[in-house]
């Protein structure tokens, strides 16, 4: 508790302070950062047609390549997003898609039937909509 | 001052409730699927992941088993049905396709024609039932067999419904429901989900999807992709986000979706039947309604009457949720779109009035 | 014929202590604001002022009468400004008797806040009853809440004025408050 001048400020004062600005930093990181935008991206979903998904980590960079149908995949992983690099079927597609960087979303060489989707936390959409 | 306390703990025990979610043991139970010509997301929010497995496999037999059936092009009843009717055969159809067909009627009389499944023979001239044939020569078609198409210009009332037969006096007419069999689809592995007590799910075929329930009470929110992002990464990859309550669906027409180039050329399947060329002046059209079948079809002819003739369509087909994006990159939305759609760029939308 | 009305002493009070609000309101209003949805809101300090000198019954007649008077004089009554600021007012004015009673146990009262404490409480409090009005009622977009964490920063800087405002007055005016 202490005075200046004539005012009071006391512990409680100090308390609500606190309590109301963390409410406000709480609420500026969730309305306001990028996470909310695109999430936080873990984990690459690998996965050829119905078989088992592989998962890669995304804080290492690395090219993977899968045996689809019509033959191989390349698939880049850089700087926690993902990508296809190359895929045996014409139309590309899935090269032209670009980068992923959303968590959720998902592309696929369909030819090729190999699909890859990112996986996270704080994903900030349930499904993303608009053609791949 | 009593009465103060006791309505203070009150207060604070239904804060505290109301932070509780309602069912901590439902998870989501998600599965990629490689069907009906694309890539489909299902996914479930349970407490039961195995019975919501089973229902996903049951789910993916139908998806197959309606793609077969629906095909034009294939060995499937569609397929047969546009082999007997350039021959003038009259075919008796299931239940199933009798309803597409059906449907497809009235919708495309909504549209003005400008959704037409029956122009199946246009969209073989154009060589969109190749994109999938890895070893197809793509070349354009010659402008004196499109001007013959459209100068027929068969239209789905050209199709003749007797009990369950079906003819046709037209012979230049093949069906093609690429812009139909996903929503009705959708709306039937719905029923499925439905059928097995699963309240809450979206299914998301190729970016068309459709949403039932809710996330423990809190709308399904969804992203849309900018339809610019795959020519100029540095944008943002998602243009909006709309939160979407049970029993809705989203469908987007995009020009960007299915197509082949030919010299730098850039030619996407959405064909306009008026001219029989690819429908210019628009990149992307979003619908939201209830029906995924009628947001499917109006879709693409929304896309088609680009941004002149939007309104008029959208009225016709009874669609109140329209987002276009036109080819100059401005944003077109209807007054109730622009309620619900959260626009992430800096671009001005153009807002129209009521409808 | 004669009308007679009896008044007591409280009843000047409130009216005299209603009449600065809606004053205060008023001026207010007339001033343009550097950005849309933010006004110094002097004359919740009457309110708050009233609360702490003499208790919830009075301040929620001031602020009720505040609210409703000033918005006859501007044309606003029943209007969405109206429902704003009624729903902002009665927002603030539960908050502050929440706190109070929280530490009205004698062995508490001794941490009760000060002014500043209360006016933080009030301007943060007022700031969301208004918005959770706005966002249900008017702009059901989730993109409106953006500016939330925006406009308490600004509610919570305000509510310090305000606060040093309101204890000036308690210090001058306020015989019965306890310091």
């Amino acid at each position: 508790m202490f005075t200046i001048g004539n005012i009071l400020f006391k512990t409680t004062d100090f308390l609500i302070l606190l309590s109301v600005s963390s409410l406000i930093i709480w609420l500026y990181s969730i309305f306001w950062s990028t996470d909310t935008l695109y999430g936080q991206a873990e984990t690459l979903q690998v996965q050829y047609y119905n078989q088992v998904a592989i998962d890669y980590p995304l804080d290492t960079d690395r090219i993977i390549k899968v045996e689809g149908s019509l033959g191989s995949s390349i698939i880049e992983i850089k700087q926690g997003k993902a990508r296809f690099i190359h895929s045996s079927c014409r139309n590309q597609f899935c090269v032209f898609h670009g980068w992923l960087n959303i968590v959720g979303d998902s592309t696929a060489c369909l030819p090729n039937r190999v699909s890859i989707r990112l996986k996270g936390t704080l994903n900030p959409y349930d499904a993303i909509a608009g053609s791949q | 001052m009593q009465w103060y306390t006791i309505n203070t703990s009150i207060g604070l025990l239904l804060l505290l409730t109301a932070c509780q979610p309602e069912n901590s043991q439902e998870k989501i139970h998600h599965q990629q699927l490689f069907s009906f010509g694309t890539l489909i997301d299902v996914s479930i929010l349970t407490d039961k992941p195995q019975q919501a497995q089973q229902t996903i496999d049951q789910i993916s037999k139908t998806f197959d088993q309606l793609h077969n059936e629906w095909h034009p092009w294939q060995e499937g009843e569609l397929g047969q049905l546009n082999h007997n009717l350039a021959n003038h055969i009259s075919t008796p159809i299931s239940a199933s396709l009798h309803d597409l067909i059906q449907r497809s009627q009235r919708l495309s009389k909504q549209s003005k024609g400008l959704f037409n499944p029956a122009v199946g023979q246009l969209v073989k001239l154009w060589q969109f039932d190749q994109l999938d044939n890895e070893q197809h020569p793509f070349q354009l078609p010659n402008a004196d067999h499109i001007q013959q198409l459209v100068k027929k210009n068969p239209q789905m009332t050209d199709i003749l419904l007797n009990g369950s037969e079906i003819s046709s006096d037209q012979s230049d007419i093949s069906l093609d429901f690429g812009a139909f069999a996903k929503g009705l689809a959708i709306e039937k592995m719905m029923d499925i989900l439905q059928q097995h007590s699963f309240s809450n799910a979206i299914i998301n075929a190729g970016g068309d999807l459709k949403v039932i329930g809710s996330k423990q009470g809190k709308a399904w929110r969804i992203g849309v992709k900018n339809p610019a992002y795959t020519h100029n990464p540095k944008l943002n990859p998602i243009i909006a986000a709309i939160n979407l309550y049970d029993n809705e669906a989203l469908f987007t027409s995009g020009n960007y979706e299915r197509f082949f180039e030919l010299n730098g050329i850039h030619y996407h399947h959405i064909i306009d039947p008026r001219n029989g060329y690819p429908a210019r002046g628009t990149q992307s059209v979003t619908i939201l309604a209830h029906d995924a079948a009628l947001a499917d079809a109006a879709s693409t002819a929304i896309f088609i009457a680009g941004p002149q003739l939007w309104q008029e369509v959208a009225k016709k087909m009874g669609v109140k949720y329209v987002m276009l994006i036109a080819e100059d990159n401005s944003i077109y939305l209807s007054s109730a779109m622009a309620e619900r759609i959260e626009l992430l760029t800096d671009r001005k939308p153009i807002i129209l009035p009521k409808i | 014929m004669k009308l007679h009305f009896s008044t007591t002493h409280e009843d000047h009070r409130i009216a005299l202590l209603a009449a600065l609000a809606i004053s205060i309101y008023i001026i207010e209003s007339a001033f343009p604001s550097p950005l849309p949805g933010i006004k110094p809101g002097l004359a919740n300090v009457i309110t708050l002022f009233t609360f702490l000198c003499y208790g919830w019954k009075i301040a929620l007649q001031v602020s009720l009468l505040r609210v409703i008077i000033s918005s006859l004089l501007l044309g606003t009554f029943l209007s969405p400004t109206f429902l704003l600021s009624l729903s902002g007012s009665l927002l603030s004015l539960g908050i502050l008797m929440l706190v109070h009673s929280l530490f009205y146990p004698h062995y508490l009262r001794q941490y009760q806040p000060s002014a500043i404490g209360y006016a933080i409480l009030a301007s943060v409090s007022h700031i969301s009853g208004q918005f959770i009005v706005a966002w249900y009622f008017f702009i059901p977009h989730p993109e409106l809440f953006k500016l939330l964490p925006i406009l308490m920063t600004f509610a919570v800087i305000l509510g310090i004025v305000s606060g040093i405002i309101t204890q000036h007055l308690i210090n001058k005016l306020c015989s019965t408050h306890n310091k």
